[in-house]
């Protein structure tokens, strides 16, 4: 049966993780997405601000990820996958920066992930086709950097997950690396085989395929096995909003803008046998604090209704 | 050589076509697209799919076309019926298909060779090759949005592989070359696509472009005239350049036109011939490169840098100028930065490149001196890739 999580953030604190992870078990998730992100999030590192948090030594991230473990376990709650921090490459940014973000914070959280037991970690493709020319040079520098954790992946039982995500130009949104499922599929295909094992795999994100009009259901189909995990969530098809399935509409008929009858045709289609994992976080920001454990229940709830879709029932 | 074709969407109007066509007349400007679409949409959302108010329409499109012919305008291409333009509900398939036959069949008997087809799928645009072989039709078929709720997805055409898998598919059913594809910049910022990877993919496929900035509900702008960073030209001319594009640039102005009161069109029309003047100069931007033996660039910055950084090792040029006299013996990227004194011990057949904003104000000096040798302007906003960080001047001073 399908597993169903959501996100960490603004759940599971550092204080109290177990009390978090206790809230999500009783909202009825099986599982999690550890947000490993926040703890050196995007728009600091834009700003060169990086803070010190992934400079402590490996056994001091494990001593404070020890509680973080421990409570999910004692909830009964899995940890699934987990982000890693993004960007790890400024372009044109400080050398120092991205040295660090290159070499140290991406195999620390590689440690991280396995330390926490958990099975995937996903990544961003770095964004780099506007300075090197094209998708395909900017491929090759993502896959250098994947070659820099892959050993890693490789040795500790990791299957590292590229996602499909997007960039800019002005206020427009563009694709940007990893929305082309056929070259993700070759590249998945072509790296596993180089590292004989599943090293690389899928992040499908519902939310970002949706600002750029993918075909869901193509998408996913083309991916196949490689799929390996979700963020699901949803948006107006203009600004990576993050909220819940079925919010946004355009019209007086109501009905949903985003392709929810194509992503379960597709789930189907592959036999998708992971987690229903909601990358949905900022809805708690949105609901008032009385209410955010009613809105991770419809969370959860709404991943069932998935899960009876992608399971059989008609669609 | 690149063919720039005006589409007559927003300025000529099928009721009364005889004044934009007149106004089109005023520029340099001389071809247009045979748009049915023009002709048909105009009562579907009180009378729906009906047929024989569709024939009455295109009945009457003749004294239209006829008008546009008698004032000395060409049809380059023909465009068929397009659900969706403007958005009139959900679309009837086989009104769709039987619409886009005649409209086929107009285009044979107004001598237009091509047309552009909006199938949404492939049995549809497979139903077109009969008749496209009857009478000698070329046909293009381009990547089409769906609609989720309102929101435009990529459809029929839209992933390149998936285009030109169709495109040979047809190609082969039909046992000749009748089918190829056009690119139209609408859809494709709608979904936020890499216009180069889909430009490449398309390769000899790629027979025109539909060129336009694209508003967030998918109107239609003069280029470079919208909202211009919400465009991504740099994508489609990096793409269009990478494959030596000469086929045909479609214009597309609906959006412009509806802003422009009709007594100022007159006048903004020649800004519309200007603006694509400089998107062909902008895919060409390589071509003095290729077509000069050597080179000479008049600039010691930016625009400098960048060429080193794309250009440099391909056509390395001789050495740079500049106007000012603290930077003359400099070495900058690799050249010498020299006085623009020097350039009259050059080879007549040099060509020099302006790299600097003041373009007229060089080129009037270069002028004054009374050179032989051809002048070009280079420009670095959308260049092959941009590897080289911008230099801050008053860290250097």
């Amino acid at each position: 049966m399908l597993s169903i999580g959501t996100q960490t953030q603004y759940v599971v604190d550092d204080t109290s993780p177990e009390a978090g992870f206790r809230r999500l078990k009783n909202a009825g998730f099986d599982c999690v997405d550890f947000s490993l992100n926040t703890y050196l999030i995007n728009t600091k590192i834009y700003k060169n601000e990086i803070n010190d948090f992934f400079k402590k030594d490996i056994d001091e991230l494990k001593a404070f990820f020890t509680p973080h473990k421990n409570g999910a376990a004692a909830a009964g709650i899995r940890i699934h996958q987990m982000h890693m921090p993004y960007p790890v490459y400024v372009p044109h940014g400080k050398k120092e920066i991205n040295d660090f973000l290159y070499n140290v914070v991406a195999k620390k959280s590689m440690t991280i992930c396995a330390f926490l037991g958990c099975r995937y970690i996903v990544v961003h493709g770095l964004k780099l086709r506007e300075m090197l020319g094209s998708e395909e040079a900017e491929w090759a520098a993502t896959e250098k950097f994947l070659d820099t954790i892959c050993p890693m992946a490789r040795e500790l039982g990791i299957t590292i997950c590229i996602e499909n995500i997007y960039g800019s130009v002005g206020q427009h949104i563009i694709e940007g690396p990893c929305c082309d499922a056929a070259k993700a599929a070759e590249r998945i295909d072509r790296m596993n085989d180089k590292y004989g094992a599943e090293v690389l795999g899928f992040c499908f994100d519902t939310g970002h395929a949706n600002l750029v009009g993918l075909d869901f259901e193509r998408f996913i189909v083309t991916l196949g096995k490689r799929l390996k995990v979700l963020h699901m969530h949803d948006n107006d098809g203009r600004r990576d909003l993050h909220q819940l399935p079925f919010t946004f509409t355009r019209t007086r008929e109501n009905s949903t803008t985003t392709d929810w009858q194509g992503f379960i045709k597709g789930m189907r289609e592959i036999g998708f046998s992971g987690t229903l994992s909601f990358e949905t976080a900022p809805v708690l920001r949105s609901f008032p604090v009385e209410m955010r454990d009613d809105a991770l229940s419809f969370i959860a709830r709404t991943g069932v209704y998935f899960r009876n879709k992608i399971e059989g029932e008609d669609i | 050589m690149m063919q720039v074709v005006c589409s007559p969407v927003g300025f000529i109007e099928a009721r009364s076509p005889r004044q934009g066509i007149k106004d089109m007349l005023g520029t340099g400007l001389k071809s247009t697209v045979l748009d049915v679409n023009l002709f048909c949409w105009y009562d579907v959302k009180r009378h729906g799919w009906d047929m024989a108010r569709f024939h009455k329409k295109l009945d009457e499109a003749n004294d239209v076309i006829k008008a546009i012919n008698d004032g000395g305008i060409s049809f380059a291409i023909a465009d068929g019926p397009l659900w969706g333009y403007p958005r009139v509900g959900k679309p009837d398939e086989r009104c769709l298909m039987e619409l886009t036959r005649e409209a086929m069949r107009i285009a044979a008997q107004n001598g237009v060779g091509t047309i552009m087809v909006h199938p949404s799928k492939f049995e549809d645009a497979k139903s077109l090759l009969p008749l496209a072989k009857e009478l000698h039709l070329h046909l293009l078929i381009k990547n089409e949005t769906r609609d989720i709720g309102g929101h435009p997805m990529r459809g029929f055409s839209a992933e390149p592989s998936e285009a030109v898998r169709f495109i040979d598919a047809l190609n082969d059913e039909a046992g000749e070359k009748i089918v190829g594809f056009v690119l139209d910049m609408v859809p494709a910022s709608l979904c936020g696509q890499d216009m180069q990877a889909m430009v490449r993919a398309y390769g000899d496929c790629l027979e025109a472009v539909i060129a336009s900035d694209v508003g967030e509900n998918g109107e239609a702008y003069l280029p470079f005239f919208g909202r211009r960073m919400a465009t991504d030209w740099l994508s489609l001319l990096r793409g269009l350049r990478d494959v030596d594009f000469d086929g045909m640039l479609i214009v597309r102005l609906d959006g412009t036109m509806a802003a422009v009161p009709p007594l100022i069109r007159p006048s903004f029309l020649p800004v519309v011939e200007k603006s694509m003047d400089y998107l062909v100069w902008q895919i060409n931007l390589e071509k003095p490169l290729k077509t000069y033996p050597s080179v000479v660039l008049f600039g010691a910055g930016n625009m400098c840098q960048n060429y080193m950084a794309c250009y440099g090792e391909k056509y390395p040029p001789l050495f740079t100028c500049d106007n000012n006299k603290k930077r003359w013996g400099e070495k900058f990227c690799g050249l010498e930065v020299k006085s623009p004194g020097a350039l009259r011990s050059i080879p007549d057949d040099t060509v020099i490149l302006i790299c600097n904003v003041y373009y007229r104000e060089i080129e009037a000096q270069l002028r004054d001196m009374k050179l032989k040798n051809p002048i070009a302007y280079f420009n670095d906003e959308y260049m092959p890739k941009f590897t080289a960080k911008r230099i801050n001047w008053e860290e250097v001073e």
